[in-house]
């Protein structure tokens, strides 16, 4: 952790693929471009998270819950949740706030898919089938997002950011094709005992 | 008629993806949102298999097994467990309280069917 200046508090900054959650009185922050990420809270403990993440492109036309590149948005959801319900938070008190999404991967690639709606589309969708409510959001458009979450009071910091953007874009997309890597050789099941 | 799988997990989403794939493949689901339901589901039915996660309200994962494994009937049901959870600590906690195989998620759907026919040809 470093100190950050301008909030005086500790900041932790997460990149693609990574999560970070607290209870403590700390800035927890990411730079966002086609990637989506959640601030996932507990106001009640109060403890919080924010990951930072994409689907892999999918291999073949894919349009569901159940496509195998969202099972990989799935769980690095179900990271998130994990994380804070072992710092105590409960499910059913889980609340959300949704960044990201926006055409970074897309101006430089002209792909099949429309990679940031079917990420936006996916966390929507999760959430709404956990039940977990939405308390605000800022998906979609052209630029990207630098945000800022604060686990011990909820509070999201959002701000637009034109700076960093090709090397943004760059870095997202080498994410990505990792996903599809990891993907294709996920982890081998292990059989303890013939049943 | 396919085997019938029972699938424990508090996620929606998770429970919808291994359904859909299960019955793609001819199993018949049945679903728990956790270890209590779990436990109550099995006494109710009369399954072959478990698809279990760990965390989980109420009743986690591996306490469903050690109860499973102490409940007449039931004591060598396969139970297989589907988790985030990698780190070798957790797997050995897994195989100790007697579950039969550990997959971690994001699991591969054809590696999943072939685990389980694996333990339930």
């Amino acid at each position: 952790m470093i100190l950050n200046a301008q909030f005086g508090k500790p900041e932790r900054y997460i990149k693609p693929g990574e999560f970070y959650s607290s209870r403590d009185d700390v800035v927890i922050s990411t730079l966002l471009g086609s990637c989506i990420s959640v601030a996932l809270f507990d106001a009640s403990i109060p403890v919080g998270g924010l990951n930072h993440f994409m689907l892999p492109y999918p291999k073949g036309v894919e349009d569901s819950m159940l496509s195998s590149s969202a099972k990989y948005g799935v769980n690095a959801m179900e990271l998130l949740i994990n994380d804070l319900l072992k710092m105590g938070a409960r499910k059913d008190r889980l609340r959300a706030k949704v960044f990201g999404g926006s055409a970074v991967i897309a101006l430089n690639k002209a792909a099949t898919y429309d990679i940031p709606e079917m990420n936006i589309r996916f966390v929507i969708e999760f959430l709404d089938t956990e039940g977990i409510p939405v308390d605000s959001f800022s998906v979609g458009g052209r630029l990207p997002r630098k945000v800022y979450f604060f686990p011990a009071t909820s509070r999201v910091l959002m701000k637009y950011t034109r700076s960093e953007s090709s090397a943004l874009s760059r870095r997202e997309d080498e994410y990505a094709h990792k996903l599809v890597e990891e993907a294709s050789n996920a982890g081998r099941p292990i059989i303890f005992r013939k049943a | 008629m396919g085997a019938t799988i029972l699938i424990v997990d508090d996620s929606v989403s998770i429970r919808q993806s291994v359904r859909f794939i299960l019955e793609q493949n001819g199993y018949t689901v049945i679903e728990a949102a956790d270890g209590l339901e779990g436990l109550k589901r099995l006494a109710e039915n009369k399954v072959q298999l478990v698809i279990s996660d760990i965390n989980m309200p109420n009743m986690d994962g591996l306490t469903m097994v050690k109860k499973v494994r102490e409940t007449e009937g039931i004591k060598f049901l396969p139970i297989l467990v589907l988790t985030t959870e990698s780190q070798g600590s957790v797997v050995e906690e897994g195989k100790k309280a007697g579950a039969t195989g550990w997959i971690v998620k994001p699991f591969n759907n054809e590696k999943l069917i072939e685990t389980i026919k694996k333990v339930i040809p």
